[in-house]
């Protein structure tokens, strides 16, 4: 799995590429975690686009970012879900707790 | 699919990947449909997190089995190791959808699978994780309405 971050004026997007998983989720904990206590950053787009599968773990990285986004009065928004991360969040009932948008641009343009 | 396959991992986390793909390979062969295979890779990579996280505590060296069949109308993944002894059909499972870290992978798995199984045999722990076929499953359907 890859993390590439980009910073905009708007805010900060992470691009995951590959399998979320036990091995490979504390590098996106780390990373959304890292962004989400930078009070300089109004907006957080985790763009998913590039994962086609993620497990618990992965989930618990994105509910920790959300909450830790939350207290720092951050936002954090979800891109590019591809069918087996949405199943996952569907079954988990977290699907309506994120902020799911379009695309990058339309999560950083509002 | 006629037969099975057996393969040997170690409980080290870059095992994940290739035991994914050998079963979502497994589902394919038994024309399981996409969305059950998305359904039984991911009840079985709970497990196997499980077992490498919590069995065995993390130590990376320890033996995993994994067993794939074809039997009357299902596929069956079996996982055995020789960690500590845990049921993950006998937990208490939290709603998944309160806002904590982790704590989901028992419900992933339970509500990914048709059947599972837990039984302790000779020092071994096996997770027995059973989906219907297609077919199996809408004869299922029919039979309960029928009755």
């Amino acid at each position: 799995m890859q993390v590439n971050i980009k910073h905009h004026a708007e805010g900060a997007v992470v691009q995951v590429t590959g399998d979320v998983d036990m091995l490979s989720s504390p590098r996106l904990r780390e990373a959304i975690l890292e962004l989400a206590q930078d009070c300089a950053k109004a907006r957080i787009v985790v763009n998913l686009e590039g994962v086609h599968y993620i497990d618990s773990s992965g989930v618990a990285s994105l509910v920790e970012g959300l909450q830790t986004a939350r207290r720092y009065r951050t936002k954090l928004m979800l891109v590019g879900l591809n069918e087996g991360p949405r199943d996952v969040l569907q079954l988990t009932r977290l699907l309506d707790v994120f902020d799911v948008r379009a695309s990058d641009s339309a999560a950083l343009g509002d | 699919m006629v037969g099975e396959v057996d393969v040997r991992i170690a409980s080290d986390p870059r095992w994940l990947k290739l035991a994914r793909t050998l079963i979502d390979e497994c589902c394919q062969i038994v024309s399981l449909g996409a969305g059950p295979t998305r359904a039984m890779v991911m009840a079985a990579n709970e497990a196997l997190s499980n077992v490498m996280r919590h069995a065995y505590g993390g130590d990376r060296t320890c033996p995993i089995r994994i067993v794939c069949r074809r039997t009357s109308g299902a596929l069956e993944v079996e996982i055995w190791d020789r960690g500590d002894e845990f049921d993950p059909f006998a937990q208490r499972v939290p709603p998944p959808d309160e806002l904590r870290g982790g704590g989901r992978g028992l419900f992933l798995i339970r509500s990914s699978v048709d059947e599972g199984e837990y039984a302790r045999t000779s020092g071994w722990n096996r997770t027995r994780l059973r989906k219907r076929l297609p077919g199996e499953a809408r004869r299922e359907a029919l039979r309960g309405h029928a009755g």
